[in-house]
């Protein structure tokens, strides 16, 4: 039957001068940076299967296909050896996320979030095609990318990697999903735009602006207070140091930034991971009141179960910091290598600082205090209010305000993730299924979890380690020197240091930071004015349905006899 | 098999494709009073002319196929003209009558021998306009398929059918007058109807002369097609239709008359120009516009034109489709936007690009008629067709929900489907021609057409039944001249009723056929061999010009 097939379009390319469609099917990319992502994307997802199968409750059979769906097409993509594959796994990667979310609680609103700009990126990649196309390029996908079209691919590539001012999309379905469907879906999508970047447009020379996304989306972060839009904000940064990689004007960061989105995929994976268990043991995405919920809950059995958590959380935050040995140092140092600009290394710098406070704050307010450190103002406190010696409690207390807040825990979940005006009753709902589950329910269903935890973390570390296994052979060597130790060090110290000294100052600012929510919101509030203005245009009176038709019948006339 | 080539049905068979369905016409009466069911016979007859259409692609038939009837000559003007565009489009036709006839309607069952009476005189008229290689007979077949139209239209009886019913024939009539009128400065200019005649006369007559002639037909066409500017009446001629009908009105009928329009573009204007930078394919060669190709401003306004037209009918369609909220209106409006896509293939000029816009108003045809199925489906059980009663429908027939599924991803354009195959060839054959603004409107199509077929698709897998609806006064089942059973309303329809008619299964039948055509069309080999039949069509039309 296969045979049979193929020589009928085998004779359908022969006989078709133009044809495209035949024509467009070539072999598989099996280059380094393809391989090696397919790879990553396949061992990923082996271990967040094993993760969900260890989840209750167990998804249905439809969302397993969409998933799956989701997840096979970012494996192929990679491979893709021509735009009409490449752009057919787009969609199945786009339409997948749009089943898992539909499948989901709460899915309308991240639907709504999640599908509109995805459809967006979906054209303006056939667009962008269509372009190349007519600039004279070829369906092949070869290392040169698009000539024609390039403006329409960045939209596509930055809507599909959530680039800063794209990112909306992002940070409005990961955080409302339930926690281990955001394991699933954190790894693929954005990564597949970030490959797009490499494969259509590999002289974009974006290095610069990367490092700007890398350090705003790191300040966004910062001032989150649920745990994953906090993460979620983490991947657009993550995805600000690939891009400075990928796009760097020296051309040397491709191996770097390629990279760093392997090392994402695995450390970020396990971060969410590890917030899903948070999150089902505290029963809060707050992360102020992580520490809160454990406390009043079952101390001792808790805390040594914590332990092996704070390990897999150590490990995923040390992998994202840049700490040697861990894999995120490896893929940071070589893109800090092969950036060009000055400018670029500092924000990039800037950036690796910013990681390290945001992860010290998940460690410390996940495992450590409820309550963020804040010496300056106590120090402050004690200078200028030294006759007010009653209110030392509060002093104590620190910033314990951030934390419960006077609204309470509910709505400084909803107020933390950005606009999430009625997210509360589906995160809610999301939380709450698994807490309180009998624990020997939950050391069985742990086991399967901590095997996949343990799995990533391993991974994190032997990519750290052994570099040389995974990158390519022709890539410039990877030495880990102390002088790369070092430098790959110090802004993390810069950012422990900026966490424990300056953070809890920083807060109250941060937590003014513009949302992007109301230009979104006048968007599609813009849209659909237009669609009523259109709509009370046709009003359904004939008199105007034929006299628009004699008006357009007129000034064609008029116009071809003006020029006959 | 071998001699059928030259055998005297094949020197006969373009006058039979029209001549069978007209003789359907009286046929089914007397059919029917000595004891054959309408329906029975009008399947049988629909059968017979797809078989008759699939006859040029016996392999020795020689293109193309000239028949006069009457053997009035060719310098007179009677002639039937079976060519490659005509053979690619007639299967189209047949198989659009014969699945809608399958599908059929409540109105069909109610009164058949009306119904297929009319259809056969529908599809008479949609064969004869493909065929005709005259002008005279080209207004002959727009006035038959044009009289079905407005009688099919009405068929259900009610107000919303009569107000649909006035509003396409009042833009239907001034439709044909345009296209009469060009008809008159030709017949002036040249003194012949025979299009190859008029053609190679037209070449010496005054330019004001076939400027008028040109815009006269081209908004004729347009208005019939319903392009922007002339587009309003289609929703609302549409919305008042029985599904079935407004199935056959946006699929086949829109087909027959595009490739009517291919005939007087490339047939008596020497079709437009390729567009500079389109030397890939054509080898460099500039096509004349034929007879008005002589300034280069001219044809550079001329496409100008035929771009804004194509991009505000995607815009305006695709816009105007999510802003219903009546699934037939939508399906319109979708309509347009699809005919502005075609409209740009052919702007664009070149082979690829127009063979790239067969293929899409091929699978446009097949995919639509399947949508209105699903349409027809939902106003059978919920007995109207508002977006809002769909809720739960596709749970209780999940093979409905399936079908729509994949209708609404061939006429969005996603992979499997074989809208994805047209679409992809027409934004990248467009965009080769030159036409990379029509070929960004197509790839935004898309992303506008999603929406407003995902609604759908979500509301009817949501649990539940649409809650009791307030009949409204415009609602057809609450009309006096048809009165319906009153199980027909939703709201009162008792849990688990059966439906009160039985074209259920046959209507099953039907949609599983356009469920084949779209994935086999979407195939990888299936879809190339559509393509390259087209590109073959759109060379041989291309050339004629040359």
């Amino acid at each position: 039957m296969s045979v049979r097939l193929t020589a009928v379009v085998g004779t359908v390319a022969g006989s078709q001068p133009s044809g495209f469609w035949t024509h467009a099917l070539e072999a598989p990319v099996l280059d380094w940076p393809g391989v090696f992502l397919a790879a990553v994307f396949l061992v990923y997802v082996a271990a967040a299967g094993l993760y969900l199968a260890g989840t209750q409750p167990r998804r249905t059979r439809g969302w397993w296909i969409c998933a799956g769906v989701h997840a096979g097409g970012a494996v192929a993509l990679p491979l893709a050896g021509d735009l009409l594959t490449f752009f057919i796994l787009w969609e199945l990667v786009t339409l997948g996320a749009v089943g898992v979310l539909w499948l989901e609680p709460g899915a309308p609103r991240m639907v709504r979030a999640y599908l509109p700009v995805q459809l967006v990126a979906a054209a303006a990649l056939m667009g962008a095609i269509g372009m190349h196309v007519a600039a004279g390029g070829t369906l092949a996908i070869t290392g040169e990318g698009l000539i024609g079209g390039a403006g329409l691919a960045l939209l596509a590539v930055a809507i599909k990697a959530a680039v800063f001012p794209f990112h909306v999309w992002l940070v409005n379905t990961y955080p409302q999903s339930r926690p281990a469907t955001a394991v699933w879906l954190s790894a693929f999508g954005t990564k597949v735009g970030v490959f797009a970047l490499l494969r259509l447009l590999p002289d974009s020379g974006l290095e610069l602006a990367g490092a700007i996304v890398a350090v705003v989306a790191v300040i966004y972060a910062l001032s989150r207070r649920t745990l994953r839009g906090f993460l979620s904000f983490h991947i657009v940064s993550q995805v600000g140091f690939m891009i400075a990689g990928i796009a760097a004007l020296s051309g040397a960061g491709v191996p770097g930034g390629v990279y760093h989105v392997g090392n994402h995929i695995v450390y970020k994976g396990l971060l969410f991971m590890v917030a899903a268990v948070l999150i089902e043991r505290r029963g809060s995405e707050n992360m102020y009141l992580l520490r809160q919920g454990e406390s009043t809950a079952s101390p001792k059995p808790a805390q040594r179960r914590d332990v092996l958590l704070l390990v897999a959380a150590a490990v995923g935050a040390l992998s994202i910091s840049g700490v040697p040995p861990f894999n995120g140092w490896v893929s940071k140092s070589l893109i800090k290598d092969a950036v060009e600009w000055p400018a670029t290394y500092y924000l990039l710098i800037a950036g690796s600082a910013g990681t390290a406070a945001s992860f010290t704050k998940f460690i410390w307010l996940g495992f450590v205090s409820s309550v963020v450190p804040d010496p300056l103002r106590r120090l402050s406190k004690r200078r200028s209010g030294r006759g007010r010696g009653k209110d030392s409690s509060a002093e104590r207390a620190g910033s314990v305000e951030i934390a419960a807040g006077p609204e309470g825990s509910e709505s400084a979940e909803s107020a933390g993730s950005a606009g999430s005006a009625g997210s509360a009753g589906s995160a809610g709902s999301a939380v709450a299924e698994p807490a309180g589950r009998p624990g020997g329910d939950i050391a069985r269903v742990g086991l399967v979890r901590g095997l996949a935890m343990g799995a990533l973390s391993l991974l994190c570390l032997l990519m750290g380690l052994q570099p040389s296994w995974f990158l390519p052979p022709a890539a410039e060597e990877f030495e880990a020197t102390v002088a790369a130790a070092v430098s790959g060090l110090w802004p993390v110290l810069l950012g422990v240091g900026f966490f424990f000294l300056l953070y809890g100052r920083c807060v109250p600012a941060l937590e003014r930071l513009p949302s992007g929510e109301g230009v979104a919101r006048g968007a599609i509030a813009g849209f659909r004015r237009a669609i009523r203005a259109a709509r009370e245009l046709h009003n359904g009176d004939l008199r105007r349905q034929l006299g628009w038709a004699f008006a357009g019948l007129a000034a064609g006339w008029v116009l071809l006899l003006v020029f006959v | 098999m071998a001699g059928l080539g030259d055998s005297l049905l094949m020197q006969q068979l373009p006058s039979l494709l029209v001549a069978v369905p007209l003789s359907f016409v009286p046929l089914l009466y007397f059919l029917e009073k000595v004891g054959v069911p309408a329906r029975g016979a009008a399947l049988a007859g629909m059968g017979l002319c797809l078989l008759l259409s699939f006859l040029p692609w016996v392999e020795g038939t020689e293109l193309p196929i000239s028949a006069s009837p009457g053997g009035w000559g060719g310098l007179l003007g009677i002639e039937l003209l079976l060519d490659g565009r005509a053979r690619l489009f007639l299967p189209v036709i047949s198989a659009g009558v014969f699945v809608s006839a399958l599908f059929g309607t409540r109105w069909s069952q109610r009164w058949p021998l009306s119904f297929y009476t009319l259809v056969f005189l529908l599809f008479t008229g949609a064969n004869g306009l493909l065929l005709t290689n005259d002008l005279f007979n080209a207004f002959v077949f727009v006035e038959i398929a044009g009289i079905a139209t407005h009688a099919l239209v009405a068929f259900r009886g009610d107000g919303d059918g009569l107000e649909s019913a006035f509003k396409y024939l009042m833009a239907a009539a001034v439709g044909g007058i345009l296209i009469l009128w060009g008809i008159v400065l030709v017949f002036t200019a040249t003194g012949t109807l025979w299009i190859p005649l008029a053609a190679e006369r037209l070449a010496d007559a005054p330019p004001v002369f076939v400027a008028g002639a040109a815009v006269l037909l081209a908004s004729g066409i347009a208005l019939k097609g319903g392009l922007v500017p002339m587009h309003a009446w289609k929703a609302d001629g549409l919305a008042g239709a029985p599904s079935a009908v407004a199935a056959l009105l946006s699929g086949p009928i829109l087909t027959a008359l595009f490739g009517f329009g291919l005939r007087i573009l490339y047939g008596l204007f020497g079709g437009f120009p390729v567009m500079e930078g389109a030397s890939a394919v054509t080898g460099g060669v500039e096509g004349s516009f034929g007879v008005l190709g002589s300034a280069g401003e001219v044809r550079e306004l001329l496409r100008g034109m035929v771009f804004v037209v194509a991009v505000s009918s995607i815009v305006a369609g695709h816009v105007m489709a999510l802003a219903q909220s009546r699934m037939k209106r939508m399906l319109a409006y979708s309509s347009i936007a699809h005919m502005g896509y075609i409209v740009v293939g052919v702007g664009a000029g070149g082979e690829a690009a127009l063979a790239a816009a067969l293929t899409h108003a091929i699978t446009h045809a097949f995919m639509k008629v399947g949508w209105f199925f699903v349409c027809g489906e939902l106003r059978r059980t919920r007995g109207t067709d508002r977006i809002a009663a769909a809720r739960g429908a596709f749970r209780e027939a999940p093979w409905l929900g399936g079908a729509a599924i994949l209708f609404s991803m061939s006429l969005v354009g996603i992979p499997p489907a074989a809208g994805f195959g047209s679409k992809w060839v027409l934004v990248l054959e467009s965009a080769n021609a030159g036409a990379w603004g029509g070929a960004v409107a197509i790839a935004a199509g898309g992303a506008l057409a999603l929406p407003y077929y995902l609604r759908i698709v979500v509301r009817g897998f949501e649990p539940g039944r649409p809650r009791a609806a307030t009949p409204v006064p415009w609602d057809s089942s609450e009309s006096p001249s048809c009165p319906e059973p009153a199980a027909e309303l939703a709201a009162e329809l008792p849990e688990g009723a059966p439906p009160h008619d039985t074209t259920g299964a046959l209507g099953v039948r039907a949609v599983a056929i356009l469920v084949c055509a779209a994935l086999i069309l979407g195939g990888f080999a299936g879809y190339g061999l559509l393509f390259s039949e087209a590109f073959s069509v759109a060379t041989e039309l291309v050339g004629s010009v040359l």
